[in-house]
């Protein structure tokens, strides 16, 4: 039992469990739309992006989370306007611009003289979150999870059938712009936590372990959360012990849960492919 | 019991109608009207611009001319709100973590406000097209355990909720076996004697000859326009599977 407790008596270890919570909720909460809008490559790209946005404010001497926000706002801005390119796929568009901003965001980050540590963002730095961050995190997460939960009926109309969506007058566009601004607000979350390199870990990981479990939006988005907490905190415990990183810990621990979930579901899975669905045998046995 | 409402109907008129891609022309300059009750395919080989011109009518690409509902020009996708486009199985993703209950309540949507759920009424209008469509024993499913033809049945149950007068179907009968196809175009007529409009895209020009009494033969322009039978001779299938036809230049 010490061995949960122990990791959890200083103060900074509190902070950074109360970090990996609200990372834990948030991220999984919008990666779920990704997964199933099987846009799980632009948790990523935006998560790069991010680093752009994050060197401009230590330029320009903005808060980070707001350069971090800005970024990823510019990023979807330019791929609402570019993705229509007859002769490029949004993927090329969405590669192009997130390398852009990654690459300006490595080069100021890497000057000398900024006083900041690239590492600190890139591969997450949990242990030193302060109260004002933990505070602001939790603002943006719960902004963010307020947003998903008021529109999850449209989200889930618009990402199943957009045709539909707006015929009974629901603004895909909008939605989609929602889901953009949230996941830049998760990503910018997740920076103190696990970094950008392993921010898409708590994006999509635990929603893509869900999906594999569930039928439901409903109930994939709650295994997903929870999944995304269990994974944090055992973690950030397991990287206690171990003086492991705990972004990249995380992360495995995510990996793990993927694939005893992705195991377990094998026979299911045969069992489908090999037989027609129920409502097939009873109408034309 | 379950039963289909008799509506009043809606006509439609499609004036003129032309859609581009850059500079090329999916469909150009097509007119036709469709009353209330009337069940019309629209046929036509792959690219002749058949979903084009369905996408065009229910306001989700751009597109030249007039489409009026009874009259009125419909100039924004509010206008068409009681048009509804039923998609072809490739065009949604059959293993999306929805029940056919719960698709069949998104039809309900636009007489909500954001964030509401169906209430005791909207619950009863969907369990009335679910019965309408016959899959009232299989609301709770996934829909990913649905044949493509119950998934079809499904969609129209959808549009039903949504109160629609016009059906579109977007190639709706393709990957669906024969004898489901044959009860689809079955409850395509109850529609029409209940009042709604059906425009069917399809490419199966034996089951039109069979079961339609109108059709609107298109490849890029509208060729003809009556019953299957009188119009769909040698000269007109030339015309409508002609590569020719197929590569015209915007006028």
């Amino acid at each position: 039992m010490n061995w949960l407790i122990d990791p959890f008596r200083s103060e900074f270890m509190q902070f950074a469990l109360a970090t990996a919570l609200i990372v834990g909720v948030t991220a999984p909460a919008v990666g779920v739309w990704l997964v199933l809008r099987r846009l799980a490559y632009l948790g990523d790209a935006l998560s790069h992006a991010t680093i752009g946005g994050v060197g401009v404010a230590y330029l320009v001497g903005i808060p980070l989370l707001v350069g971090g926000l800005i970024a990823g706002t510019v990023m979807g801005l330019l791929m609402a306007v570019l993705e229509r390119h007859e002769r490029l796929g949004g993927d090329a568009i969405v590669g192009t611009v997130e390398t852009g901003l990654f690459a300006i965001g490595l080069i100021i980050l890497s000057r000398n003289g900024t006083g900041v540590e690239l590492s600190h963002f890139l591969f997450g730095q949990i242990t030193t979150v302060t109260g004002t961050e933990l505070v602001v995190n939790m603002a943006l997460g719960a902004t963010v999870l307020a947003a998903l939960w008021v529109t999850r009926l449209d989200l889930k109309m618009a990402t199943f059938d957009h045709r539909h969506a707006t015929s009974v007058g629901i603004n895909v566009g909008g939605l989609r712009l929602l889901l953009m601004v949230t996941l830049t607000a998760a990503v910018v979350v997740s920076l103190s936590t696990v970094g950008v390199l392993m921010s898409i870990a708590l994006l999509v990981i635990p929603p893509a372990t869900a999906r594999l479990v569930t039928e439901r939006v409903a109930t994939m988005t709650t295994v997903a959360i929870a999944d995304g907490i269990a994974v944090s905190v055992i973690g950030l415990i397991v990287s206690y012990h171990l003086g492991t990183p705990p972004g990249a810990t995380i992360a495995l621990v995510a990996c793990a849960a993927f694939t005893v979930a992705f195991t377990a579901t094998v026979p299911r899975r045969i069992n489908c492919e090999t037989k027609p669905p129920a409502a097939l045998r009873t109408i034309h046995p | 019991m379950s039963h289909l409402e008799p509506r009043d109907g809606v006509r439609l008129d499609v004036v003129d109608l032309a859609v581009t891609y850059g500079d090329r022309a999916a469909v150009g300059q097509v007119t036709f009207t469709v009353d209330p009750g009337e069940v019309v395919a629209v046929i036509g080989p792959n690219g002749a611009g058949k979903s084009s011109l369905l996408n065009a009518i229910s306001g989700h690409i751009t597109h030249h001319g007039s489409v009026m509902l009874d009259g009125r020009h419909c100039h924004h996708r509010r206008d068409r709100a009681n048009l509804a486009i039923i998609p072809q199985r490739s065009d949604i993703d059959p293993n999306f973590p929805i029940t056919v209950n719960e698709l069949v309540a998104s039809g309900r949507r636009r007489f909500l406000r954001v964030g509401r759920r169906p209430s005791g009424a909207d619950r009863a209008v969907v369990d009335n097209a679910l019965g309408v469509v016959g899959l009232a024993d299989l609301s709770a499913r996934p829909i990913r355990t649905l044949s493509g033809g119950q998934l079809q049945r499904a969609f129209l149950a959808r549009a039903l909720a949504q109160e629609a007068d016009i059906f579109l179907l977007d190639e709706a009968l393709s990957g669906v076996d024969q004898p489901t196809v044959e009860e689809l175009v079955g409850l395509f007529g109850e529609l029409g004697r209940s009042g709604a409009s059906v425009l069917v895209a399809t490419h199966d020009l034996s089951l039109v000859r069979r079961r339609f009494d109108r059709c609107l033969p298109i490849n890029r322009t509208l060729l003809a326009d009556g019953p299957p039978n009188a119009i769909l001779d040698e000269h007109l299938l030339d015309r409508l599977f002609s590569a020719a036809e197929l590569e015209p230049s915007v006028s």
